[in-house]
């Protein structure tokens, strides 16, 4: 501060500001001021890849590089201000930011700096332009950045797990999974992927004699919802499905089947952050069971599918 | 690292980008030349002895704080009437280190969405709740959530305030300072009133308010009112900052498989893929997790299509569910929850 205090004293002697009064210079006394502009990540020293939909803040570090007899002087120089335009590839706000004192590169370091944040929509090379302007609107400097935006899709995952003591040591057991779904969104940012999910479900703790099996059930899902800029949000759309059970003692089997959507069992609309993350919530169902929803964008191996094979599960016996 | 962005991002969204006019103070030196980027500038500043270029300073050497900050503006866009508000109530804890913003705003679409908004940054994981919505969880990403910065640094710096005395602001000695549109760099461009107290120990701002009133020049195209900010903080808070209830537990501390492949480690799931069968993954975790505290709970369930076993410790249950894939190999998945109480179901009790 006292640097700055110390620039705003010279500043004043020099400029005849703060009406302290105007010493006698002459013209060859008067600074020179060099107007400095060097865009940057707010987080780091580089410029490198964006995340589809990753907010990133851009530091456009500008400042007076003040010379007076010899003496160079950096400072802040508060009044002015930076524009700055994106690409075709997503948003950046504001269209124009003063130069105040900015934490960039680092917590805890500062510099005089117009903040800016970009939110890419659009895979592709993508080209940030600022301008560095005086009070009059000027152009003081200017710079480019370019970078590639990639991953505009995001993957979601869903688990539901759940365990059900019948009482008398019989216990059923169950989970459902929906793997790895790619989530895309088009130009509008509406998000669409198509998943399936796997739902097995196992009885243990039965008395000898005893078995139950349960066909399990596949449900397709379609998941929609909307990309914005500070959240995304999900819709989660299941087929409707079937499940055949059999139970018996002693030779003596009975089965039956129900039938169903699973919506009753999830919640159908979720808000994730832009950059996603994981929620565990308690199924509504009649089941007791954890529901975690994982949504991620990092780019990942190839789509796999965790689908196993249809049919009567096994039944097991007694712990 | 990202600090500041949110705050400062909807603010200029919401008043439009500050577009300054031609102050012609009398004293300045010629503006800038045109045109290049080497010239001279004319600035006038404020007239008083106090410099405050950052307003963060110092919060980084207070154990605890908490810090409230309101954004309100009230005017008018384009000829309609536009009124907003936004309060961040920002908590930091320096040991255990942790961050937590609870966030109110009304006065448009944008600011309704984020009202109630409550997150939290401890242990490397990030926690978000908005309103009732589910919370969700993250890795903390290298530069935190900028939500959870200082919110000092939306406070607009300051060149030349005058001082006006010393007092007692919230149990701390403070040294108080006005200042105008002057000191702000807009002189000429909007009409500003604001006072700051600062720590006499510390120089850390305890107190801060500011009001500008402007018009197109400052707030940009057709926009003309008022913008406020009342920034006040405490230092005696001993407000305890802990995880709500319902959001997912934080990363799980158990090993994976060495031959482990594409590892997800992420809040209250650990997921991968391996070339192991799944009677040897079983085995791995119930070997390693009983010397983590873990204590397996009923029989695994081990069959072709998936393999599930549980194992708690306390509240917490750790359910380790595998599944083939179809191209080969297993998928693991490790999540972390609380124990569900048993309960029955009606309808659904197997008839032997």
């Amino acid at each position: 501060m006292k640097h700055l205090s110390g620039l705003a004293a010279l500043l004043a002697m020099l400029i005849g500001g703060m009406g302290i009064g105007v010493p006698a210079v002459r013209a060859q006394d008067l600074p020179e001021i060099n107007f400095i502009l060097s865009v940057r990540f707010a987080d780091t020293d580089t410029v490198h890849d964006v995340k589809c939909d990753e907010k990133v803040d851009i530091a456009a570090v500008a400042f007076a590089e003040i010379r007076f007899r010899g003496v160079v002087i950096s400072e802040f120089v508060p009044g002015l201000s930076v524009i700055g335009s994106a690409g075709s590839r997503g948003t950046l706000a504001p269209s124009r930011a003063p130069v105040r004192q900015l934490p960039v590169i680092g917590k805890g370091r500062y510099a005089s700096a117009a903040g800016f944040t970009y939110t890419a929509k659009e895979n592709g090379k993508e080209s940030l332009t600022f301008q560095f302007q005086g009070r009059n609107g000027q152009p003081l400097a200017t710079q480019t950045i370019k970078f590639e935006v990639q991953d505009c899709e995001v993957n979601v995952s869903m688990i539901y797990d759940g365990t059900f003591d019948v009482g008398g040591g019989i216990t059923v057991r169950y989970a459902g999974i929906m793997d790895k779904v790619r989530v895309e969104a088009d130009e509008d940012s509406n998000l669409h992927g198509e998943g399936v999910l796997d739902y097995k479900q196992f009885t243990t703790g039965l008395p000898g004699g005893c078995s139950a099996s349960w066909t399990g059930w596949n449900s397709n899902v379609t998941i929609t919802g909307q990309s914005e800029e500070d959240q995304i949000g999900l819709n989660f759309d299941f087929a409707p499905v079937t499940m055949t059970g059999t139970v018996g003692c002693d030779g003596f089997f009975g089965s039956g089947s129900s039938g169903g959507n699973p919506s009753v069992m999830f919640a159908t609309s979720l808000i994730f952050p832009s950059g996603g993350g994981v929620m565990v919530y308690p199924s509504p169902g009649q089941l007791p069971a954890t529901v975690t929803v994982i949504v991620t964008r990092e780019e990942e191996e190839e789509a796999v599918s965790s689908r196993g094979p249809d049919g009567v599960l096994a039944v097991l016996g007694n712990p | 690292m990202k600090r500041l962005a949110l705050f400062l991002l909807l603010l200029a969204l919401m008043v439009g980008a500050c577009a300054f006019g031609t102050p012609k103070p009398p004293g300045t030196a010629p503006a800038a030349t045109s045109d290049s980027n080497s010239g001279q500038v004319g600035i006038t500043f404020g007239s008083g002895p106090f410099t405050l270029s950052d307003p963060s300073v110092g919060l980084a050497d207070l154990p605890n704080y908490t810090a409230r900050l309101t954004v309100s503006f009230d005017g008018t866009r384009d000829g309609q009437a536009e009124k907003w508000t936004r309060t961040d109530t920002l908590t930091v804890s320096r040991d255990p280190a942790a961050r937590m913003v609870v966030i109110t705003a009304s006065g448009s679409p944008e600011f309704d969405a984020l009202n109630n908004t409550t997150k939290i940054e401890v242990s490397g994981t990030d926690y978000e709740r908005r309103g009732d919505n589910p919370c969700t969880a993250s890795v903390s990403s290298e530069g935190g959530d900028p939500a959870l910065d200082d919110l000092a640094v939306a406070l607009p710096g300051m060149i030349g305030a005058d001082e006006a005395g010393s007092e007692s602001v919230n149990g701390i000695e403070a040294n108080q300072y006005t200042f105008n549109e002057q000191a702000l760099g807009v002189g000429g461009t909007a009409h500003a009133t604001g006072e700051v107290w600062v720590a006499a120990e510390g120089g850390y701002v305890v107190q801060y308010k500011l009001e500008v009133q402007g018009g197109p020049e400052y707030f940009g195209e057709g926009i003309d009112g008022t913008v406020r900010w009342d920034y006040d903080l405490d230092t005696s808070s001993t407000a305890s900052i802990a995880v709500p209830d319902g959001c997912p537990a934080g990363l799980i501390d158990a090993p994976v498989m060495d031959d482990a492949q594409h590892v997800q480690k992420l809040p209250s799931a650990t997921m991968y893929e391996t070339a192991s069968d799944a009677a040897s993954v079983l085995a791995f975790y119930q070997q390693e997790l009983p010397a983590l505290g873990w204590q397996q709970q009923g029989e695994p369930v081990a069959v072709e299509v998936m393999t599930r076993a549980a194992f708690v410790q306390g509240d917490q249950q750790l359910t380790l569910i595998i599944t083939p894939l179809e191209a080969g190999g297993l998928k693991v998945r490790l999540l972390l929850g609380k124990v569900a109480p048993a309960s029955g179901i009606p309808g659904l009790t197997p008839t032997p």
